[in-house]
């Protein structure tokens, strides 16, 4: 399990060197493999807040961004079409270096002067996307150094999480074990949702037909969303952590399962045939065809989740084709479960899958968490993608308390 | 070439030989494939008709005339026997002499340290049924510790053991305590990179009476170390999980190469892991018919690979297996 520092310390506050850190949970019996430093590629580059945008005349294609990076308000042309007054950008100042090696110097185009570079993603090495500036979160502070901020700058603890601690593939997990070292405490914020007025019990029936291999399930969905890409941070703690990004609602779904430790799915309603979502375990051998694209056969004892017609997705491996997310997709159902790892593993087994999702339910997820992680992944959703959420949830439990 | 000539030669060279060895060589240089009138009856073949046939009965009769010389030579040997060629005053031929692989060494050394503490020495097949090698030892089927080795599996619900731990059982099964083995062999996994071999070798241990205690297992281990590794290698005991013992714990040694300063081989940390360890799970204890309250015990298991790659300073396990003289004959 790859832990960010800069992660593990939203949870848990951690007064020791990160290295001696990475010793103590060692001698804890979470082998901490190796730290691996993340460094910016590029120096000399500033939070900056574009403050006033002006179009010069005879320049069609450029505009002259006023940006604020604290200590002085610098003139810098740009042709990116995604800014505006008000954003925080990466300012390359004069003299900085970029991740290709370019230095930036002082420019003058028709007369005006340009002092330094707003920056894409691609500029700086943070990843392939040159499609316009990188939009830096709001919350970052004006002429702070971008090689500085956590993320950007962070070292990567490889912990080697064995086979009966389960409850440590997750930031959370390790937070818990580090809080323990350092004496700490680990809470998770209370998570106010701001609900849409219409029910989600109009949209979808829940059965779960087998409180064996499914004793707690809930939905939750969220209407009216795109799939944009995620916003860097989230894109950039996937990639530390060694997953791939896709897009902002698979990636929620992911970035919350390294988190918290539950995995999720996320459905296209509008495939889901009949409104209607039944767990149920398999009776008879069935073709399917999962999201990787692959034909596979549904045995007797599968767990599988259904629509009102036929399977789409076997539970905790993997999902099915006829019901993925897709860059169309507008509505999105999102399920949250504690499925029987006896079941997960033999399935996984046999197809074999290995799933960053059916590792962790194989080694048993913490039951208590399952409403609190589709809260938080349906409003981080709501965040990053936009939408409406439809007030409460489908949940069948037959777990007995929290 | 004139016959005369060609004659004059071929007498010269036969006149010259002086044992069967330049007999054979000389009857090749002649009569061989690639010899003279091989060569010389290829050359003719691009002269005109006639000129062909006289050249070629001249040829011939010259061939036969130096078979005829070259088979009265080698007749004249053998009557008269090479024993009397022997020259018995050469120094003789050395064979070839194995030296001990240095698995084998280490696997010795290691024996050697424990039988001396009093440890037996018991060997298993190599071929395991499934309970051996995981119910037994509390890894019940499906249980994700079984993720931790990729096993072989044989027809009608056999396997190649993953680990020597199946002796445990094995030997548990045939006595009552006190138990005190130590148990070597081959054992299996799908597996092979730089530091894996798809077959290896460990060397499991076992020491089952009333209060064992986990001091018992760190003395008997300090004392291993020290005499497989010298009396001031660094050592620590780090927490671990395995399903047959508990508590568990890894034994790390400090890594000889770096010295502690971090390398390669020990990913920068400074340690090297060389065996698993801890006190034998009450369950397990139970399959065997044991009463975990009366007795105790703790078990190791240890791969004798690693320690001699720790121990030469080898850096790529492969190597082992090579079978490259350069590399064997060094041990």
């Amino acid at each position: 399990m790859k832990v960010p520092f800069s992660w593990l310390k939203e949870f848990v506050s951690i007064p020791q060197d990160p290295y001696e850190l990475a010793q103590r949970l060692t001698m804890r019996g979470l082998e901490v493999e190796s730290v691996e430093k993340r460094e910016p590629a590029f120096s000399n580059v500033y939070v900056g807040e574009i403050v006033h945008m002006e179009r010069p005349p005879g320049l069609d294609r450029l505009v002259v961004c006023h940006v604020d990076t604290a200590n002085e308000v610098l003139p810098i042309l740009c042709g990116a079409r995604n800014i505006k007054v008000g954003d925080k950008v990466p300012v390359a100042k004069v003299g900085a270096r970029l991740s290709g090696g370019e230095v930036i110097g002082r420019k003058k185009i028709r007369g005006v002067e340009s002092l330094g570079m707003l920056c894409s993603e691609r500029e700086l090495g943070l990843s392939d996307d040159h499609s316009g500036i990188f939009l830096l979160p709001p919350h970052l502070q004006k002429g702070v150094s971008l090689g500085e901020v956590e993320g950007i700058r962070d070292l990567i603890f490889d912990v080697n999480v064995p086979a009966n601690r389960g409850d440590c593939l997750s930031i959370l997990g390790i937070a818990r074990e580090v809080a323990s070292l350092v004496g700490g405490r680990v809470e998770l914020p209370e998570i106010e949702l701001s609900e849409d007025e219409e029910p989600i019990d109009t949209c979808v029936d829940l059965d779960v037909l087998s409180s064996e291999a499914c004793p707690r399930y809930v939905l939750r969905m969220l209407k009216g969303t795109s799939c944009v890409p995620s916003p860097f941070f989230i894109r950039n703690r996937l990639y530390m952590c060694g997953m791939r990004p896709i897009n902002a609602i698979v990636d929620v779904t992911n970035y919350v399962m390294l988190e918290l430790g539950q995995p999720l799915h996320a459905f296209d309603y509008e495939r889901i045939r009949k409104g209607r979502i039944v767990v149920k375990v398999n009776s008879a051998p069935l073709p399917f065809r999962t999201l990787d694209g692959e034909e596979r056969v549904l045995e007797e004892g599968d767990l599988l989740i259904c629509d009102g017609d036929g399977p789409v997705a076997i539970a905790g491996v993997m999902g099915g084709e006829n019901s993925e997310i897709t860059g169309n997709t507008r509505h999105v159902l999102l399920e949250s479960a504690f499925f029987n790892p006896l079941y997960i593993r033999r399935t996984s087994r046999r197809l074999n899958i290995r799933s960053e999702a059916s590792l962790r339910f194989e080694r048993g997820i913490d039951i208590g968490l399952v409403d609190y992680a589709s809260k938080r992944a349906i409003g981080l959703m709501k965040e990053t993608a936009g939408g409406t959420i439809l007030r409460g949830k489908r949940e069948v439990m037959y777990h007995e308390g929290e | 070439m004139e016959v005369d000539k060609l004659r004059e030669r071929i007498e010269r060279e036969i006149d010259s030989i002086e044992g069967a060895a330049d007999l054979e060589r000389v009857r090749a240089s002649i009569l061989g494939r690639k010899g003279l009138f091989s060569s010389l009856f290829e050359k003719i073949k691009e002269l005109p008709l006639e000129e062909r046939k006289r050249e070629g009965r001249e040829l011939n009769r010259l061939k036969e005339y130096a078979e005829a010389r070259l088979n009265e030579l080698r007749a004249r040997f053998e009557k008269r026997g090479e024993a009397s060629r022997l020259d018995i005053t050469l120094p003789g031929k050395r064979p070839l002499l194995g030296t001990t692989h240095p698995i084998t060494a280490v696997l010795d050394e290691i024996l050697e340290i424990f039988s001396s503490m009093g440890f037996t020495v018991v060997e298993g097949p190599d071929i395991e049924s499934e309970y051996y090698n995981f119910e037994a030892l509390n890894i019940p089927a499906f249980h994700p510790a079984r993720d931790m080795q990729d096993t072989f599996y044989l027809e009608g619900g056999l396997l190649l053991r993953t680990h020597t731990s199946p002796m445990e059982v094995r030997v548990m099964e045939a006595q009552d305590p006190p138990v005190r083995i130590v148990s070597p062999g081959a054992v299996y996994r799908h597996d092979q990179d730089i530091s894996h071999t798809p077959m290896f070798h460990q060397v499991e241990g076992l020491m089952v009476e009333e209060g064992v205690s986990f001091s018992d297992l760190k003395g008997v281990l300090t004392i291993f170390v020290e005499e497989m590794f010298g009396k001031k290698t660094p050592l620590r005991f780090r927490p671990s999980y395995f399903p047959f013992t508990e508590p568990s714990a890894e034994l790390d040694i400090g890594c000889a190469i770096c010295k502690g300063s971090g390398c390669r081989v020990c990913k920068g940390t400074g340690w090297i892991e060389i065996l698993g360890c801890g006190m034998s799970h009450p369950q397990v204890l139970r399959n065997v018919h044991y009463d975990p309250e009366r007795v105790s015990g703790f078990a190791f298991g240890l791969g004798v690979e690693r320690i001699a790659m720790i121990r030469f300073g080898i850096d790529d396990i492969r190597h082992f297996y090579n079978n490259d003289l350069r590399f064997l004959s060094q041990f």
